[in-house]
This record gives structure tokens, C-alpha cells and sequence, in this order.
């Protein structure tokens, strides 16, 4: 594999929440799953997208690619070494090769810079790693504002010799992301990720630095990675795309195949942003504008199934689910009646992993039971299948799910796909 | 070029150019008329009048502050001593001009060197965190804690008089604060995207810390030093009001009130009242030119940091 420039093979990214000490001491440890098991590759020259809503993790796949963060798990090749654990000096020169562009061009640029001394700084930062320079009769400093201003120029920040001395709040956004690019690919890396490179700038501007990133690419033979949470601008620039779904990967292949016949049901969802229908309101949603459940605590079975238009009965229905269901039910008062003087207030349910509980007067257990079986009836039929039992005992209503079925990564036309009705 | 022509054009025209420091200068050019505006450019004139002051004092001072017996001990302001001269019959208008030269040395050492070392310490406990961050926190609030002129005058009477260990007296209480300020912009600047960027473009710890860090930072330590100055003239003053600042006979404020202040009640109002109204002008001044920055600079920091 010795064209692939970036590897990434079952890459996890935990973060820690943040907590005040009573929760540290009296709660267990959580963690936001930002990323969980990611694996892909990107062969040289060729451009990725990174596709997703916003908070699926996809900003930290992109700085775990460049090691801004380390992974709790998983490993990270750059041109087949293993870089998951480098660090240090080591790590400082890798650096060189690999690069990233973030959202926010104007925050990215040290203010008390200027432009030119900012694109500079790179060739100083990495002077030693450089080799042996051309200098010819220049001196180190001659030669790198040569550099500067004939990258300046490349990039499209003309006249260079007069944005040389310009601070950042002096140009326009689409300058100001220039210059991070020009900043970006003045040491030559292998690798660019592009986390965002366009979103914040005017739609005018937007299709200029598209371009410019593909001029970039030719010239320089470079390999993106492409963060983007928008599906127009990943389907003009990348040959593969990976869509990502809360911290997971759930379609990766070829860009121009998945924009024909997208497989995955949430990629159909992004592609179309229709409705879906579902006969739960909270499900009826526009993507993809729609609650991304939280990281924190991730859906269980596919992490998508509370959401899936096609969710089957064994996608990963748990106890959570059916306190959502009951919520909704118990909230639209016409087809409530009086399911709340029984089924009690939705506060009183507790959803731990497969069940659902309610600590009931317990006179009144059968009444929940046959009441929880008669609303079942209008939750969503793959829900109600994957109920196994409604049960009260003693003082105790228990609604129980069966275990979801093992989500794996099928093949399926030319690509994987991550869904249980291709497997 | 017609490309970039054209790009020029639709991406907005370009400003003139500014840094930080030219953004603020303007603005402080621009709000002159503003309260703070006026506060500070009052500061201004008042702080480079008394360097002035300070400096020239050989040359406009009418006589040698330390002669005696120049008239009859404790004689009122006349023409040949605008100020009058004190129980000793030197000239107090001499010896307040020079009295100036001594509170500017004080204060300058003191600052300086509350500044060298107060502030890389800040950005090294800010930037580094943990534990080591924690620890000088502890250290640094402690000596906050303590009463400032009470703190000096316990440094001064082990290091002893003169111009020099007073100002390291006032050093010592001014570290904390200089401290306490660049520590805590700098984690807010840690956190910047820009900071994260240069770490990606494989900058080490030290010129993150100096070239994006320290740069930002900077900014704020010129409203720090105003008003710890303002302060700190205080504090000399009482040092040597307590006899634990300057040897007699040398001219300073604080030890000329001090050997007035027993003359006041035989009427001798004016050698007390003009080393008195020297401090307060001077401190009143330095302390304006600090607001006044302070109301100015903060929003623009705010702005630069959001
Ligand atoms: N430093 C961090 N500490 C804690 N949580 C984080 C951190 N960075 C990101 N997250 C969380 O990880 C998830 C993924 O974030 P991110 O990678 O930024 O997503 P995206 O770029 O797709 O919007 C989000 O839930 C976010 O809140
Ligand atoms: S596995 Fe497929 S069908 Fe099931 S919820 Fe996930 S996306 Fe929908
Ligand atoms: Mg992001």
C-alpha cells in the first residue's frame, strides 16, 4: 500500500464531559463518543469528503488525522508509518507534511501578524527540515519572502508585495482563507485536510477557492481530506465521500456512485432532505435539521435507528426509545385522553439500557401493563415488534427490547455500507 | 492578473492597514472627547509632564534642595520661594521638583521589575496549567492577600533605605498582579483557534508561547502597569512617610509630609500641602491615563478575542 498516504483503522476518539466535583464523585465517568471505530483510507491524490451534520465528529477525525488530537483507541498511518502515539520533536517535524485548514480563516490568523510574516512562519518553524534550499546568493530570509510572495501570488493574494504587510483584519474573508491555504501549503505537505474550508465565506467566493484547492491539488499533488457539512460543495470537489453519523462511518465509497444511488437510509435522508415518514412526530423531522441524539450517551444497535425512516425491529430499540415514544404520546392531549392519570407522569419512567421502568402503586400494576400494551399500538410497528415483554411485577412495570442484531460494514454495489437491511 | 483583478473586486476593497497597536492608537485618537477618551489623554500630559519634571529637575529647580538656612526657618511663599521653604529654610519648591525624580526612580524599578518578572512567569503558568499553574496561583494570590504597604515595609526594613530597595519593596507586591492579569489572558488565549493553527503548522511550545501568545497578551499590560504605577507612588510615599523609604535629607514627597506634618499646627500649612498635592496629581494623573486605557482597550481585546 505504498500510495496511501493516510490511514485511519478503527479509530476512537473519546472526550471526557466536563463535570463539577460533586458529579465527578458521586456519578460514573462519562465520556462524549466523538468518534467511535472510524476506519478509511486516502490514497494519494485523491480528494475525501467528510460528510455529516454538525457535532457527527467529523472536525475530530479531521485533527486526529493530523494528530492535533491522539485517539483513545484505534491506530493512524501517514505514508505507512504509524504516527498514533508519535509526539514530541517527532511529531513536530511530521508536521511539515501534513496540514490542516480550519472553518474560521479570520480566527486561524494570528491578528498581530502580517500576512506575509503569517505565511512565512512555516519555513522558519521547519527551516532545519527543509533540506538543503537553492539559495543562490540569498540569504535563508531572502529566500523565504521570495517564497512567500511567489505562493502568495499562486494562491491568488495579488499584489503580493502590498497583502505582504497587511494584518489579518484587513482583508476579506476569501483573503484571509487564502492566506491560511497559501500558509498551509508552503512547506509542500503530502496531506491537507480541509475541515470546513468554504462554509463561512460568501457563496461567491465559495466556488473561487474550490477551484483554487483543485489548481492546488494538480500542481502540487496533493491529497485532501474534505470536511463538510455540505453535500453540494463535497459532490463538486471529492472522488470519494464517507458520510458520517454520530461518531460512526455509515457509507463510504465512490462520490459519484453514492450521488447516483445512495444506500445507507440516513445518506438517502441527506441527499433528499425529505420528510421522512414516520407516524412519531419526533421522527418526522427534516433532515437535516433534525436532533441529533447526543454523544454522550449513543443510541444503541445503529446509531441512526431513532431516526430511520426503514428502521427494522432488531436496529437497536431500547428502553430510551420507548420514554421518548411516551413522551411524545402522553404530550399531544388529543390522543393522550387520560394516559397520564395511569401511565403517571413521563418523570416517573426510567430507561436503563434494554428496559424501560415504572415504580407504580401497586394496586395499579395490571392497569399500567394492559394501558402501556393499548398505546404500544400506535408506536411504530419495528418498535412494537422488537418489544419482547410488558411486564409488571410487584410494585414494578417493565417494558423490555429484545437485543439488536450485530451491525456490520457490508459491501454492497462498490461500497460499505453500515445498515442492517444489506446484511 | 486579471483574474486577481477581478477577484479584488468582488471580495470586499481592501482597508488600510492596522495592528493591534495601531487599531488601539486610533481609537484612543478617535474618542478623545469621550469621558475615558479624556481621562487617558489627561493621564497623558500629567505623567510625561512629571518625567519631564523628573528630568529637568537640576536645570529648572531655582535652588540645591539640600541647602539650609536659605531664609529664617518656615517662611510662607513669596516671589524668590513660590513653595516657601520648611523648618530647616531649604526651598520646597526645589526639593518637590526633585522629589519628583526619586518617586519616578521608585516607580520605574518597581514596575519594571514587577513587569520582568510577573509577566513571563504569567504566561508560562497559564500556557503550561496543571498543577505547576495551580501551585503559583496559590503563591501569587498569597502575597495578593497580604496588605501591600505593609508587605513592603517589611521587605524594606530587611533590604534597608534607598531608592533601589524600595523599589524592589514595591516589586515584590506588584508581581501578583502583573501575574494574575497575564496568566488569565493567557489561557483565553490558549484556547484560540490561531493557537491550535500554529501547533498544526508544527511550531514548538516556545514559539507558540512568545510569537502568538505573548503578542496578544501584551496588550493588556499597559493598563496593568498605569495603574499598579498609580498605586505604587502610594506606596513609596507611606514607606517613607514611615522613615522605611528614603535617608534624609534626600528630597522625596512622602518624607518631606512626614517632617511637616508636626509644623501644620503652628500654621505652616504650605510644606506639607505642596509634596502632598505633588502625589496626588501624580497619582490622580497615572491612574487616569489606566482607566482610561482600560475602558478603551477592553472592548477591543474583547472584540479581537471573539
Ligand atoms: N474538546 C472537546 N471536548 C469535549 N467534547 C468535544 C470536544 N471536541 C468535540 N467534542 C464533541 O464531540 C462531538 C463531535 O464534535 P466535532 O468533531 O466538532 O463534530 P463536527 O465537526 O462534525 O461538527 C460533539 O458532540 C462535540 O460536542
Ligand atoms: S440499520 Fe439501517 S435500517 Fe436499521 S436503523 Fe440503521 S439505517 Fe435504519
Ligand atoms: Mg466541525
Amino acid at each position: 500500500m505504498e500510495d496511501e498516504i493516510l490511514q485511519l483503522s478503527d479509530v476512537t476518539v473519546h472526550f471526557p464531559v466536563k463535570m463539577s466535583l460533586a458529579q465527578r464523585l458521586f456519578s460514573q465517568k462519562s465520556v462524549v463518543h466523538a468518534v467511535d471505530r472510524v476506519s478509511f483510507s486516502l490514497r494519494s491524490g485523491e480528494i475525501m469528503g467528510l460528510v455529516g451534520e454538525s457535532g457527527c465528529g467529523k472536525t475530530t477525525v479531521g485533527k486526529t488525522s493530523v494528530r492535533l488530537i491522539e485517539p483513545t483507541s484505534g491506530r493512524i498511518f501517514f505514508a505507512g508509518h504509524d504516527i498514533t502515539h508519535t509526539r514530541g520533536e517527532q511529531l513536530r517535524r511530521l508536521r511539515k507534511k501534513m496540514q490542516i485548514v480550519f472553518q474560521d480563516p479570520h480566527a486561524s490568523l494570528n491578528p498581530a501578524m502580517t500576512i506575509g510574516e503569517a505565511i512565512l512562519h512555516p519555513l522558519s518553524i521547519h527551516r532545519l527540515e527543509l533540506g538543503s534550499l537553492e539559495l543562490g546568493r540569498d540569504t535563508f530570509e531572502q529566500w523565504a519572502v521570495k517564497k512567500v510572495l511567489s505562493t502568495m501570488t499562486e494562491v491568488g493574494l495579488t499584489p503580493a508585495k502590498h497583502l505582504y504587510y497587511k494584518y489579518p483584519g484587513d482583508l476579506s474573508g476569501g483573503q484571509k482563507q487564502r492566506a491560511v491555504i497559501a500558509r498551509a501549503i508552503i512547506t509542500e505537505p503530502k496531506l491537507l485536510v480541509v475541515d470546513e474550508g468554504v462554509s463561512m465565506l460568501d457563496m461567491s467566493v465559495r466556488a473561487k477557492i474550490l477551484q483554487l484547492m483543485l489548481d492546488l491539488k494538480r500542481r502540487h499533488g496533493l491529497t485532501y481530506l474534505f470536511i463538510t457539512h455540505d453535500l453540494a460543495t463535497a459532490k463538486f470537489i471529492c472522488d470519494r465521500i464517507a458520510i458520517m453519523y454520530l461518531g460512526r462511518i455509515v457509507e463510504i465509497g465512490l462520490a459519484r456512485k453514492i450521488y447516483a444511488d445512495p444506500k445507507h437510509p440516513y445518506t438517502k435522508a441527506l441527499l433528499q432532505a425529505i420528510p421522512i415518514p414516520d407516524p412519531d412526530k419526533r421522527h418526522n423531522k427534516v433532515l437535516p435539521r433534525g436532533e441529533v441524539p447526543d454523544a454522550v450517551h449513543p443510541p444503541a444497535g445503529c446509531r441512526f435507528h431513532p431516526r430511520c425512516p426503514a428502521v427494522l425491529a432488531t436496529c437497536g430499540w431500547e428502553g430510551r426509545d420507548f420514554v421518548d415514544f411516551l413522551d411524545e404520546h402522553l404530550s399531544d392531549p388529543n390522543r393522550a385522553g387520560d394516559d397520564e392519570s395511569i401511565l403517571g407522569p413521563i418523570e416517573g419512567w426510567r430507561a436503563d439500557g434494554l428496559v424501560a421502568t415504572l415504580k407504580a402503586n401497586p394496586v395499579n400494576v395490571e392497569k399500567v401493563v394492559e394501558r402501556v400494551k393499548a398505546v404500544l399500538a400506535e408506536a411504530p410497528i419495528a418498535m412494537t415488534q422488537a418489544i419482547e415483554s410488558v411486564s409488571g411485577r410487584n410494585r414494578t412495570v417493565t417494558v423490555r427490547f429484545r437485543s439488536p442484531d450485530q451491525l456490520l460494514q457490508t459491501n454492497v454495489q462498490d461500497r460499505l455500507v453500515e445498515c442492517l437491511l444489506y446484511q | 492578473m486579471t483574474e486577481a483583478a477581478a477577484q479584488q473586486q468582488t471580495e470586499q476593497p481592501l482597508e488600510r492597514s492596522s495592528s493591534s497597536v495601531g487599531r488601539l492608537l486610533d481609537l484612543l485618537i478617535q474618542q478623545r472627547r469621550s469621558l475615558a477618551g479624556a481621562m487617558f489623554w489627561i493621564g497623558v500630559v500629567v505623567f510625561f509632564s512629571f518625567i519631564f519634571i523628573g528630568l529637568a529637575a537640576p536645570l529648572i529647580a531655582p535652588y540645591n534642595p539640600q541647602s539650609i538656612f536659605l531664609t529664617p526657618p518656615s517662611q510662607p511663599p513669596t516671589l524668590q520661594h513660590l513653595m516657601g521653604t520648611d523648618d530647616l529654610g531649604r526651598d520646597i519648591f526645589s526639593r518637590v521638583l526633585w522629589g519628583t525624580r526619586s518617586s519616578l526612580e521608585i516607580v520605574a524599578i518597581g514596575s519594571v521589575l514587577a513587569l520582568i518578572v510577573g509577566f513571563p512567569v504569567g504566561l508560562f503558568s497559564g500556557y503550561v496549567g496543571g498543577w505547576i499553574d495551580r501551585g503559583l496561583v496559590l503563591v501569587m494570590d498569597s502575597v495578593y492577600a497580604f496588605p501591600g504597604l505593609l508587605l513592603a515595609a517589611i521587605v524594606a526594613l530587611f533590604l534597608g533605605k534607598g531608592v533601589f530597595n524600595i523599589g524592589i519593596a514595591i516589586t515584590v507586591i506588584y508581581v501578583p498582579t502583573y501575574f494574575r492579569v497575564t496568566r488569565n489572558h493567557t489561557i483565553s488565549v490558549r484556547e484560540e483557534t490561531f493557537v491550535e493553527a500554529a501547533r498544526a503548522l508544527g511550531a514548538n511550545s516556545m514559539t507558540i508561547l512568545w510569537s502568538y501568545i505573548a503578542y496578544q497578551v501584551l496588550i493588556s499590560i499597559p493598563v496593568v502597569f498605569s495603574l499598579s504605577a498609580a498605586d505604587a507612588i502610594l506606596t513609596a510615599a507611606g514607606l517613607s512617610f514611615l522613615g522605611l523609604g528614603l535617608e534624609r535629607p534626600a528630597p522625596d514627597w512622602g518624607l518631606d509630609l512626614s517632617d511637616a506634618q508636626k509644623f501644620l499646627s503652628s500654621g505652616a500649612w504650605w510644606s506639607s500641602v505642596f509634596p502632598g498635592v505633588m502625589i496626588i496629581i501624580f497619582t490622580v494623573g497615572i491612574a487616569f491615563l489606566g482607566e482610561g486605557l482600560s475602558d478603551i482597550a477592553n472592548p477591543l481585546l474583547r472584540k479581537e478575542r471573539a
